[in-house]
């Protein structure tokens, strides 16, 4: 994934919430990541190993050629022993995402 | 209109402790809930919190690392305890922090000290809070949670501070209130 997408980057969306965007740089990579189900809610939930429930929102969004999901926070951020306040080093598991040949 | 708040949980302190044993990286579990215990045998189990994080296996994504299982050959281990008082904090930290030291698994090998300190010693950090308040209400005026009124204070007895701006808000509300 980190070969093919243009950003990956996570933050915090409010106080209770983590948004993850993977921007693709032309519309081929990100019909072939849309395509392949690699970042489909069901893929995330296994990459985080969450609950489908966990994940509030998940949208393919054309426009910015970018894959959008949002997940909910464990506790809210800043609480004690919250070790990534601005949500911002979330997206580690993203990158090693293999894609499938083709 | 949105409304957040925050409470506060209490003071704080932080140690930061140090592991290259690898026994002991695959087993780092026990060795903070033995501090975990000391403090509980000190302090009893509530009115402080206790948090480890464990740099170099979960910390940043906790139970979302799908690397969890495959830490790296040293862990950086910062310890927060936050209680009532920086004294309770301070020490409850530092019995978890330096308990770590003591704690001994059976399969180390080396017996004169369970980790590596960075100091020998904790440090204060800014007080601990958690947010309790996160809403979102629908206003027809977006000042009708606000009311405002004016006072006239000394009117006679000088020049009034702050002059009449026009783009004051407070006076704009109050000329329109004189029309009423």
């Amino acid at each position: 994934m980190a070969e093919i997408a243009k950003t990956i980057r996570s933050k915090n969306a409010g106080v209770d919430k983590i948004t993850f965007d993977v921007i693709f740089p032309d519309r081929a990579a990100y019909d072939r990541v849309r395509e392949s189900d690699v970042l489909s809610r069901e893929a995330v939930c296994r990459i985080f190993g969450i609950d489908a429930a966990q994940i509030t929102d998940h949208v393919e969004f054309d426009p910015a050629l970018a894959i959008k999901f949002t997940i909910y926070r464990h506790t809210p951020s800043g609480s004690p022993g919250d070790a990534d306040i601005f949500g911002s080093q979330q997206y580690g598991p993203l990158l090693d995402i293999d894609m499938p040949d083709g | 209109m949105k409304l957040e708040g925050s409470d506060k949980v209490g003071e704080r302190y932080v140690g930061i402790v140090g592991v290259c044993d690898p026994y002991t990286i695959a087993n780092i579990d026990l060795v903070t809930a033995w501090a975990r215990q000391q403090v509980v045998e000190r302090f009893g189990d509530s009115c402080y919190e206790l948090h480890f994080t464990v740099y170099g296996r979960n910390a940043i994504l906790g139970d979302r690392e799908p690397l969890k299982a495959a830490p790296g050959h040293e862990l950086g281990i910062v310890v927060q305890a936050v209680a009532p008082t920086k004294a309770m904090a301070d020490e409850v930290c530092m019995i978890a922090t330096r308990q770590m030291f003591y704690a001994r698994l059976p399969e180390v090998k080396g017996t004169a000290g369970g980790v590596a300190f960075l100091l020998d010693e904790v440090m204060p950090a800014s007080p601990a809070y958690r947010w309790t308040l996160n809403h979102t209400m629908r206003l027809d005026d977006p000042l009708e949670l606000f009311p405002t009124y004016v006072v006239e204070a000394g009117y006679d007895a000088g020049p009034q501070i702050g002059g009449d701006r026009q783009d004051d808000p407070q006076q704009e509300r109050r000329r329109r209130q004189d029309h009423l």
